[in-house]
């Protein structure tokens, strides 16, 4: 008897031990009684199985496999999305949003209309309004307002549609972070990229369709469920990474454990679960076994996959680069390349954009500009690389921060700050998406004279959720998931595909 | 004024009550007819009966139906029609059963019952589509086999928008596409219609909907822009919405004096208004987007080939659940050589997206994609490909995307392609193709968008400091 036998062997002893364990006098008797009556439900369901008439067709070859690669409701423009979010909300006042206006009403007190039945997460009694921290230039063949913070995105502003008027309902920063990124702004909804991978598939077994990046030294304050996977099958979520040490934590083999051991255990753990499967139908079994296997393939992929040292020097030049740190430039240029390799949707987050004025780090005149330096070199080499590879008509890259921030300057418990900052603001800030079928250069919703209110072309996450759904071939409204009785959708039951922007 | 809203709301109760007669008389015919078998003699008792609350329950459908039509809002001309043969069921209905319950010795009093149900049959099925049509609209029957609603939109074609009738060529379209169906002639929904020039100035049941030269106060325009949750809002959730560019071109026609015979050139027009215009002109679609995948449908793929393909660690996906067409990649493997291509063969019907990026292919391998007359994007980035092998390509007509990165091609390679017209991208970044290149690429591929790629962002001040705080 080989070792890998005796190990199956064991293993299966271990397993049967569990069943008889499991298996009481009344589980005995509800099996002998509920088994002829499943029986004959199980015929009434019918084709009620796991890929069943969902709103994703199973093709003959998919089988059991749930991340298999699967077809789009109708032929899609994009077909992988890098989503880079700014966590804590960076100001569009001094980035996109270019009101001449505000300035002259620069350190007058706000208004009591602006304040009428309003709230704030910070700004208490009555603030002063802050003109635009930042000089604004129009860039490109489109005209679009970009800020001297942001000089080298400013030269391919002609690539990207902005959008000037999102309008969230949130204005703390989880609740507001769970609804881009779920529609939901209580946790339990499954993220985006979930949505996508359960709707795609995955095209290169070896790695996760769903990967995550952090940077900015703190994770987003919704916490992991922005990437969860909600009531999705958990072979969905996202695979968060790391661009320092090892990519994937605890993916290597512990002490004594050689590859071959590692590989002959999953397999029996896989074929026990297979058993409980064909016992149970439980489709969270069907999720272990494939992260089982995922994981084992992951430790050959992922170390290659995740290693930006071997790009050349230019492309280090270009996005600047730093192997072995962590760092939002880093994750970009991983993201192309996990693009490249197949993974569907990217999930960056770069938290350290709540410039509140509390502190240098979080202030308009220090913080955000030095937040600014530290992106616009990596967005703007990510869309070039991307147009250079043929990438960019296939790769839909979504900009932007879970709300934006007020016209006001903050006024903390009503005192002055040390530092220019601005509060939450819910009612209008500006995204902006590129590639993957969205037209260029252009523009779509405005705000008023002070950049307060969304005055046309309003979109809310929903629409953002909607459109990048339909870049990818789905429609929204049919992407649907069967859950505790009703069909959930990820924009619930908004959202519209901002087709302003769509080409 | 009490009986009249009395009688309303007994109107009301028709669409509810038709549904009675159309199935009480059709039970009755099934039963009459059964009859006459030995093995269902027991139902011979229900016929009468059934015969008796049928002509009732119609009875009283009709007088509820001519109360709801008294109220105006329906098309005339299927009314009427639907009005007369709803009560012809009805007396159909009492003859029949009269003639049923005399059941005399005369031969002609035997058939004669058989003879009326089949004439009511007919009768309830056309009454019964005629009020289908009144409630869910011309051809709500046939629309599922048929185009798609999104299909018969009407685009109006405009050589010259300056030189357009600002109503008959830009308004009235709008408005046909997005209002007529219920604001029109086969329904008036708040007594309101749109088609015409004379009906818009008339108004619904709460008076004009236009003030001429003041957009913010005429009804039209604010309920197109209320919020979609406002059940005012129009058109109302669930129905195809006007894009923002028509409302803006709305808001415009009313500000301007909602003018119903004015060329768009004596009409003042504003830098925001002037580009949505120009949008409208026909020749304004310089590059006519072409389609994603081929229109013509295909059969299904042979399985075993796919299968075969998979084996070899390809992707093999349709391009959508809707279609037979199929994007086939190699992501997942790197073990790909020429002759793997054979195995594409049996798909050159379907294969329409094909990525080859990163495989060991060669020239030789395109020998087999050359034959592949659907393809439309081709992937062959970082492979050993080079200009003998790109002259294989020549015969792909419909190929739009073509990416060439990292390969040994040169100018002369890629200007073989010239012919094939479909191209709208090459991609060239990392290849053998220089900058002296660049002007012949032009002017041989005029539409086409040619990436070199090579791009260099210079060194800004920012990039290598940070902002401190001033001491």
């Amino acid at each position: 008897m080989t070792q890998k036998e005796l190990h199956n062997q064991r293993l299966i002893q271990e397993a049967n031990h569990e069943t008889l364990r499991f298996v009481t006098r009344r589980h005995f008797l509800k099996g002998g009684i509920a088994g002829l009556g499943a029986f004959a439900f199980g015929s009434l369901l019918g084709g009620c199985d796991f890929s069943g008439a969902d709103g994703r067709m199973s093709n003959a070859t998919v089988g059991n496999n749930p991340l298999a690669a699967r077809p789009p409701m109708f032929p899609g423009k994009a077909r992988s999305v890098i989503y880079l979010h700014m966590a804590g909300a960076p100001s569009q006042l001094e980035m996109f949003d270019f009101k001449p206006d505000l300035m002259k009403l620069d350190g007058k007190e706000c208004p009591p209309s602006l304040l009428e039945g309003k709230r704030f997460a910070f700004i208490r009694g009555v603030p002063k309004m802050l003109g635009p921290q930042a000089h604004f230039q129009q860039r490109g063949q489109s005209g679009a307002w970009v800020s001297d913070h942001l000089s080298h995105f400013a030269t391919v502003a002609d690539e990207v549609s902005f959008l000037k008027a999102v309008k969230t309902d949130q204005f703390n920063h989880a609740p507001a972070q769970l609804l881009m990124h779920t529609g939901g702004a209580r946790l339990g909804r499954p993220s985006m990229g979930a949505w996508v991978s359960y709707g795609l598939g995955t095209e290169n077994s070896n790695l996760p369709g769903f990967v995550v990046l952090t940077s900015g030294g703190k994770n987003p304050d919704a916490g992991k469920s922005v990437w969860g996977s909600g009531f999705l099958p958990s072979v969905y979520q996202g695979v968060q990474c790391r661009s320092e040490g090892d990519p994937v934590l605890f993916i290597n083999n512990p002490e004594g454990i050689d590859k071959d051991i590692r590989k002959a255990s999953i397999d029996a753990i896989n074929k026990v679960n297979e058993q409980s499967f064909s016992e149970f139908k439980d489709p969270e079994i069907l999720s272990r076994i494939a992260q089982y296997e995922m994981a084992y393939k992951m430790q050959m992929s992922v170390p290659g996959a995740m290693d930006i040292s071997d790009e050349p020097d230019y492309i280090h030049k270009m996005y600047g680069t730093q192997p072995g740190k962590t760092s939002f430039a880093n994750n970009v240029l991983l993201a192309r390349k996990l693009v490249e390799k197949g993974v569907r949707y990217v999930q960056l987050f770069d938290w350290g954009w709540d410039s509140h004025g509390t502190s240098p780090g979080d202030c308009l005149e220090i913080g955000l500009i030095n937040k600014c330096r530290s992106i616009d070199r990596p967005i703007t080499a990510l869309l070039l690389d991307l147009k250079q590879r043929g990438l960019l008509e296939e790769t839909l890259v979504v900009w932007g921060g879970e709300f934006g921030r007020t016209p006001m300057q903050e006024n903390r418990d009503g005192k002055e700050m040390p530092f220019k900052g601005r509060d939450h603001h819910a009612e209008a800030f500006t995204m902006w998406m590129a590639g993957g079928g969205i037209k260029k250069g252009t523009s779509h919703g405005e705000t008023d004279e002070i950049g307060y209110h969304a005055v046309s072309g309003k979109v809310e996450p929903y629409d953002i959720q909607a459109t990048v759904l339909n870049q990818l071939g789905f429609d929204h409204e049919k992407l649907i998931y069967q859950f505790q009785g009703r069909p959930f959708r990820l924009t619930d039951v908004s959202g519209r595909v901002i087709s302003e922007i769509v080409a | 004024m009490a009986l009249l809203s009395i009688s309303g709301i007994l109107g009301r109760f028709h669409p509810l009550l038709v549904h009675l007669p159309i199935g009480i008389l059709l039970v009755a015919i099934i039963l009459h007819w059964l009859s006459r078998r030995e093995a269902f003699n027991g139902v011979r008792l229900a016929v009468r009966i059934t015969l008796l609350l049928g002509a009732v329950s119609a009875v009283f459908s009709c007088i509820s139906g001519w109360l709801l039509a008294s109220g105006g809002e329906y098309d005339a001309a299927i009314l009427e029609p639907h009005r007369w043969l709803g009560i012809a069921v009805a007396t159909i209905a009492i003859l029949y059963y009269l003639l049923y319950s005399r059941n005399g010795s005369l031969r002609i009093l035997s058939v004669l019952p058989y003879a009326l149900s089949v004439v009511l049959f007919l009768l309830i099925t056309l009454a019964g589509h005629l009020g289908g049509t009144l409630t869910h609209g011309e051809g709500y029957l046939t629309q599922e086999w048929g185009e798609s609603a999104d299909a018969k939109e009407i685009v109006k074609i405009i050589p010259n928008v300056q030189e357009a009738n600002v109503f008959d060529d830009i308004i009235q379209p709008v408005l046909q596409n997005k209002c007529y169906s219920c604001h029109g002639a086969s329904k008036q929904k708040g007594k309101l219609r749109l088609d015409s020039k004379e009906a818009i100035l008339r108004g619904g049941e709460d008076g004009s909907v236009l003030a001429a030269g003041k957009a913010g106060e005429s009804e039209m325009y604010q309920r197109l822009t209320l919020d979609m949750l406002e059940k005012k809002h129009m058109p109302p959730k669930g129905k195809s919405q006007p894009t923002e560019a028509e409302i803006a071109l709305i808001h415009w026609w009313i500000n301007t004096g909602a003018t119903f015979d004015q060329q768009v050139k004596l009409l003042p027009q504003d830098d925001k208004i002037k580009p949505l215009l120009l949008a409208l002109q026909s020749d304004h679609h310089p590059k006519p987007s072409l389609p994603d995948i081929p229109q013509n449908p295909v059969n299904e793929a042979p399985v075993p080939a796919v299968l075969k393909l998979q084996e070899k660690g390809a992707t093999v996906v349709p391009v959508s659940t809707e279609s037979h067409y199929l994007s086939v990649n190699f992501i997942d493997t790197t073990a790909v050589d020429d002759e793997a291509m054979k195995l594409l063969e049996p798909l050159a019907p379907q294969l329409v997206w094909l990525k080859l990026g990163n495989t060991s292919v060669t020239d030789s391998g395109l020998t087999t994609i050359g034959k592949m007359p659907a393809l439309i994007k081709l992937g062959l980035e970082h492979t050993l490909v080079s200009d003998k092998g790109i002259e294989k390509l020549k015969s792909l007509s419909g190929l739009q995307y073509l990416n060439l990165t990292g390969t040994k091609v040169t100018a002369q390679g890629v200007l073989q392609l010239k012919h094939l017209a479909a191209l709208q991208s090459i991609y060239l970044y990392q290849t053998n193709v220089t900058a002296a290149d660049w002007p012949l690429l032009k002017q041989s591929f005029p539409k086409t968008v040619i990436d070199t790629g090579g791009y260099h962002l210079p060194i800004l001040e920012g990039d290598t400091t940070r902002v401190t705080q001033k001491k």
